[in-house]
């Protein structure tokens, strides 16, 4: 009957305007927490973004972006598991180093500023930039290339910190915990680990600095971690708590999350979780800046270019095809290198007749290893390095 | 954490509690607004489904990071049961309906328009 119904609807819509004010109330905090660190001074983020996720806050650089030797702090992209921490939490921030160590220790930013300082270029990536790339689909943020930046870091080496502390004899990794939480308390924590190893690497880094400015907010102010050619889900932002333990961490993110399998799988199959390891390492890959998908540019010189990355090792060669691959042509590689930084590209196309063209490209670096034309498939959409691939229409 | 934001921390998963506690109550009351049952025509599964997402998921995250998936059944449902898990306030009677939702409108089939994932699935062939 039509008064039931308009009942029903209205009382629906009742209950709906309900939860959607109990959802301005609960993340009240959260927007407080946000205006609050607008006073800051910090600049905002680049409105022409790609908003992958818009709360907590997932933002894409757009792929003409890549195309600068340091990622703008403002348009560097932004991935967030729970969102930044109120700034009151953060208001006596406090560094704790405890576990399997000799000596606790709790270090006051100022503290921490005493030990020597370094500085290092790396690229940050999110594990799972390219994601959207993968077939069959996979769950999680749909990345296409936009979620790697390289900047210049500053900070202090993780190991000296932990030597100050003295590694007990069980210390085998390091796990990491920031100031952010969940909305509810019944979401787990975002904690990780890495190896000792790794975190006593002399290039792994607490960094405070970004680009020779204070580590903004969004990039996990005050203290971040920066582990050089490893994937971004083990540089944990706003970091507070660091344990010496014998075992990985416990937990989702990252007993679940962030692992691959050791062999390529095939879609759908049932994976047992020992044949699981975490996500480490940066695969080889270089991405296509310019010309953007779907361009149509005038005939005579195409300017092809973007960036390349790996894990360990330097990017030696970028090649490019515009024949499906047939044949590959040198780009020119860009004057500014660093360990862990990207590499800069490009190549000039020239004398192209009009028509539709399929742009590959592809990296190798120092250690042999070349782009392939796409990554075995895995469950998480982990690591995405297939050659890029870019189709444009070169008009009369 | 200083004990103000302890104390907000405090306050605001308390109020969750409640709101969670009175939702569930409401919703008792009112059975009509059941999504157990099965909707009437597609386009109300869309209406209901939306409503539907944007009550219950956006406690946590934008509906966003669920409109941009392209997930099969078996792959929503370990989606859907991982969020309840952790705490979505997702009645046992509601997943079919929720399921249904998600695979009928955010399946593998669905076209993502030409973005360049799109033109990376056309050239299958280098696989």
């Amino acid at each position: 009957m039509p008064y039931e119904h308009a009942s029903r609807l209205s009382r629906r819509e009742f209950l709906l305007r309900l939860a959607g004010g109990t959802i301005v109330f609960l993340t009240a905090e959260e927007i407080w927490s946000l205006a609050s660190w607008a006073q800051t001074g910090e600049r905002p983020t680049d409105p022409e973004f790609i908003t992958r996720v818009n709360r907590p806050q997932d933002l894409e650089s757009p792929p003409q972006w890549l195309t600068s030797w340091l990622t703008p702090n403002n348009r560097f992209f932004v991935r967030s598991h729970f969102g930044p921490p109120s700034p009151s939490s953060l208001k006596d921030w406090q560094l704790h180093v405890e576990g399997d160590v000799k000596q606790r220790l709790t270090l006051s930013f100022s503290d921490l500023k005493a030990f020597e300082e370094v500085t290092l270029h790396a690229v940050v990536q999110c594990a799972g930039n390219g994601r959207a790339f993968f077939r069959p689909k996979v769950p999680g943020v749909q990345w296409e290339r936009g979620a790697v930046g390289n900047a210049k870091w500053a900070g202090v080496r993780l190991g000296d910190v932990l030597k100050r502390a003295g590694l007990g004899s069980k210390a085998k990794h390091v796990q990491l915990l920031g100031a952010d939480r969940p909305v509810l308390p019944t979401v787990p924590l975002f904690i990780r680990s890495i190896p000792i190893e790794k975190a006593m690497h002399p290039t792994t880094m607490l960094a405070y600095e970004m680009n020779e400015e204070p580590l903004p907010i969004l990039h996990g102010a005050p203290l971040r971690l920066i582990v050089p050619g490893w994937a971004g889900d083990t540089c944990m932002k706003w970091l507070t708590h660091l344990t010496v333990q014998e075992d990985e961490a416990d937990g989702f993110y990252m007993q679940t999350a962030y692992r691959m399998p050791v062999t390529p799988v095939q879609p759908g199959a049932i994976i047992h979780p020992s044949e699981l390891i975490p996500v480490t390492e940066m695969a080889v890959k270089s991405i296509i800046a310019r010309p953007l998908e779907g361009a149509k540019v005038p005939g005579g010189a195409v300017q092809v270019e973007g960036v390349a990355l790996t894990g360990e090792g330097e990017i030696v060669r970028v090649q490019i095809s515009m024949d499906e691959g047939k044949h590959w042509y040198d780009a020119n590689l860009g004057e500014e290198r660093a360990p862990y930084a990207w590499r800069l590209w490009r190549y000039a196309w020239k004398g192209m007749k009009p028509g539709s063209y399929t742009i590959l490209s592809r990296a190798t670096d120092s250690r042999g290893h070349t782009q392939p034309m796409a990554t075995p498939w895995n469950p998480g959409g982990f690591l995405w390095n297939g050659a890029d691939v870019v189709r444009i229409e070169i008009e009369a | 954490m200083t004990s103000v934001s302890y104390l907000s921390r405090i306050i605001a998963t308390a109020l969750t509690a409640l709101w969670l506690t009175v939702f569930g109550f409401l919703q008792h009351l009112d059975s009509s607004n059941s999504y157990a049952s099965e909707p009437n025509d597609q386009s109300s599964l869309e209406q209901q489904g939306l409503a539907f997402i944007n009550a219950r998921c956006t406690i946590c995250h934008s509906s966003d990071l669920i409109t941009q998936q392209q997930l099969d059944r078996s792959l929503w449902t370990k989606e859907v049961d991982k969020m309840i898990k952790w705490g979505a306030p997702v009645r046992p009677e509601e997943q079919k309906f929720l399921l249904d939702y998600l695979s009928a409108y955010y399946g593998p089939q669905r076209s993502m328009g030409s973005s360049s994932a799109e033109t990376e699935r056309q050239l299958a062939p280098y696989k």
